[in-house]
């Protein structure tokens, strides 16, 4: 591995300030980063880790929503009672990440930020992709079982985070800062696809820092669910995944379904989510939301499956919020 | 020179030198051509005589349906191109959606759910029809090329090049769910509040960026798919071509 800085800033403006030089990187839990560096995939010649700072990693309840502080780790989400209680999607998404090893030191924004999966990009020998600042996508014509059903424009890469899924369907809002202070950013607009950035997967500029998580209470405390299949159950990446969460009973008022590892952000089923409002969740309705889920849907040559893996998920999760 | 300071010189260009606009129309073209005195009113018109006796440019790009599997690859590469040298990222190049186009079998054999897809782009019109309303010096031909471009450091975004380019994007666009923001070849940008069009990436070394990074055309170049000819190719412009450009 290429040399480099690092550094262990006590406050978040301490860390914003390091991060204001070229190539420097933020680390928390370096199950993604150090991978990433070792295989050289981002040119990184200062690393500033945010684990000295007090008080980022707190899950708690404040002015009635659910905040999670960015560097609380994913096995602590898991277990915690309260997000249990009032973000169930959330719990079941953070015990769906990886295995006890990588949820016991990756961190909530780490899962939020971390580099897709593409084979090709974490080849270290591609070196032309356009995530690496290439010229080509390999995907393209070549194995496509990993990638985008929605959504790709030069990338098809997918989003690999799980953590996401589930806080598309529940609205969260991230809390960046950076040198102008906090800003906030609800999740969806947190993640960028390649029309608008191919070399990045988030709204986070060099020098900002994701600090909170926020789910409003609309949403915390309703029915919510999170599913998601993988060849090896808890080891690998989704293949498909879904968050869902209704408000109302029996007859819903509102639903949020956001589909995982079939674009380069989060999904939101929009077209199921408009049908679903004013209904009540029955075998047809059920039946029909989910193929309204991928509508639109343009696979590649490999990833088709995923039209009714996906379809098989929503059904599955709206039966779940059903009963 | 780097490519932004390659960029930085053709936008600070005066174009009265040897770039044709409609500066130089008014006041050397239309006198060339034996145009009657004019009033300011129907100075357009006019002009557009003028324009019309304008050499054509060289270079066009065309593009081919039957090959192209909605990547969108041109349109952000030609997106991040254009703003790495402070031009608009408005895609000059957009992916229309044309359910009927069937995909050519040598590309369908791999990707068999990819069809229905049109590129298109400004047709380089051997009558410039954009050009002599502009009442700066943004829209602009290169001398050496004939290509018909926007000096977006001139353009005040009156947006009377939208209104008389002719060609309209037929059908919905790919991206933004069929919304499109302009329905003529030269489109307005809200974020730097200027027109942008295809200018043939005017200043890039390597040429068209989207030509260039076509996956097709590089799957054709590379022998994995047989075409005798490319997704996306810059052929000559001619009055005869320009009839066929989608
Ligand atoms: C074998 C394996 C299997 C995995 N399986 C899954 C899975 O099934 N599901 C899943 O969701 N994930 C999975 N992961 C990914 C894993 O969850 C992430 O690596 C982890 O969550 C990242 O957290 P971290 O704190 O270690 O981040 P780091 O590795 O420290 O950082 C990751 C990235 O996020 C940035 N970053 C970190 N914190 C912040 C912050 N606060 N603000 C801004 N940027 C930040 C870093 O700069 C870096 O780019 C897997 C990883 C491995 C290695
Ligand atoms: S899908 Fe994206 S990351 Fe993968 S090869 Fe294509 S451009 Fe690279
Ligand atoms: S902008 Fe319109 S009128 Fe002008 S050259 Fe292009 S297609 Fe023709
Ligand atoms: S030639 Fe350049 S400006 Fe024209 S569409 Fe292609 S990439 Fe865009
Ligand atoms: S890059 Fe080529 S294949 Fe992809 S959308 Fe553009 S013209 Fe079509």
């Amino acid at each position: 591995m290429k040399s480099f800085e690092h550094m262990s800033p006590t406050s978040v403006q301490e860390a914003v300030k390091m991060l204001s030089v070229g190539n420097a990187r933020v680390i928390a839990g370096g199950t993604d980063l150090l991978g990433i560096m070792k295989d050289g995939l981002l040119p990184t010649d200062r690393v500033v880790d945010l684990k000295a700072i007090p008080g980022l990693d707190k899950i708690r309840e404040e002015s009635g929503e659910l905040r999670i502080g960015a560097l609380a780790r994913i096995g602590d989400l898991a277990s915690s009672a309260l997000v249990q209680q009032k973000a169930p999607a959330l719990a079941a998404a953070a015990f769906a990440v990886a295995s006890p090893q990588i949820r016991n030191a990756g961190t909530l924004g780490g899962n939020l930020a971390q580099k897709v999966r593409c084979w090709y990009y974490r080849d270290a020998d591609r070196a032309d992709c356009y995530k690496r600042n290439g010229s080509y996508c390999y995907a393209i014509f070549g194995q496509s079982e990993l990638h985008a059903l929605f959504d790709g424009a030069a990338c098809f890469a997918v989003t690999p985070s799980d953590t996401a899924i589930a806080l598309s369907a529940l609205a969260a809002r991230i809390v960046v800062a950076g040198p102008k202070g906090e800003r906030e950013v609800g999740v969806d607009d947190f993640f960028i696809g390649p029309a608008v950035d191919y070399m990045r997967e988030v709204a986070l500029a060099a020098d900002e820092i994701i600090v909170d998580v926020r789910i409003p209470s609309t949403w915390s405390a309703q029915p919510s669910v999170f599913l998601k299949a993988a060849p090896r159950k808890a080891i690998d990446f989704a293949r498909g995944s879904v968050g869902a969460a209704v408000i109302g009973s029996p007859v819903i008022q509102k639903a949020r379904i956001s589909l995982g590892a079939v674009a380069p952000t989060p999904k939101r089923a929009t077209a199921s989510e408009a049908f679903l409002e004013g209904k009540r969740l029955d075998a047809a309705t059920i039946a029909k939301a989910a193929e309204l889920a991928t509508e639109g849907a343009k696979p590649l040559a490999n990833n088709a499956y995923k039209i009714r893996l996906t379809q098989g998920l929503v059904r599955q999760a709206l039966t779940r919020l059903a009963s | 020179m780097n490519e932004v300071q390659r960029q930085a010189s053709i936008d600070t260009q005066p174009a009265e030198t040897d770039a044709v606009s409609r500066r130089s129309l008014v006041t050397g073209g239309l006198a060339a051509v034996g145009a009657v005195a004019v009033g300011v009113a129907a100075l357009g018109r006019a002009a557009n005589v003028a324009a019309a006796q304008q050499p054509l440019a060289k270079q066009v790009v065309s593009a081919d349906p039957t090959l192209c599997v909605g990547c969108l690859a041109c349109e952000v590469n030609c997106s991040t191109w254009h703003a790495s040298v402070g031009r608009s990222a408005e895609p000059r190049i957009r992916i229309l959606a044309t359910p009927a186009v069937a995909l050519r079998t040598e590309v369908a054999s791999y990707l068999p759910t990819r069809a229905g897809f049109s590129p298109a782009t400004c047709k380089q019109c051997p009558t410039p029809w954009c050009l002599p309303n502009c009442p700066t010096d943004g829209l602009r031909i290169d001398p050496a090329t004939g290509n018909r471009y926007i000096n977006e450091a001139e353009c005040i975004a009156c947006g009377k090049c939208e209104v008389d380019c002719p060609v309209e994007w037929q059908g919905t666009w790919a991206r933004n769910g069929g919304a499109k923001i302009s329905s003529k070849r030269v489109v307005y940008d809200p974020a730097l509040n200027v027109y942008a069009k295809c200018d043939l990436c005017i200043g890039r070394e390597g040429g068209p960026v989207c030509v260039e990074r076509c996956p097709v055309n590089l799957a054709i170049q590379s022998g994995y798919i047989k075409s005798a000819n490319l997704c996306l190719e810059l052929v000559a412009s001619t009055e005869e071509q320009w009839k066929k450009l989608v």
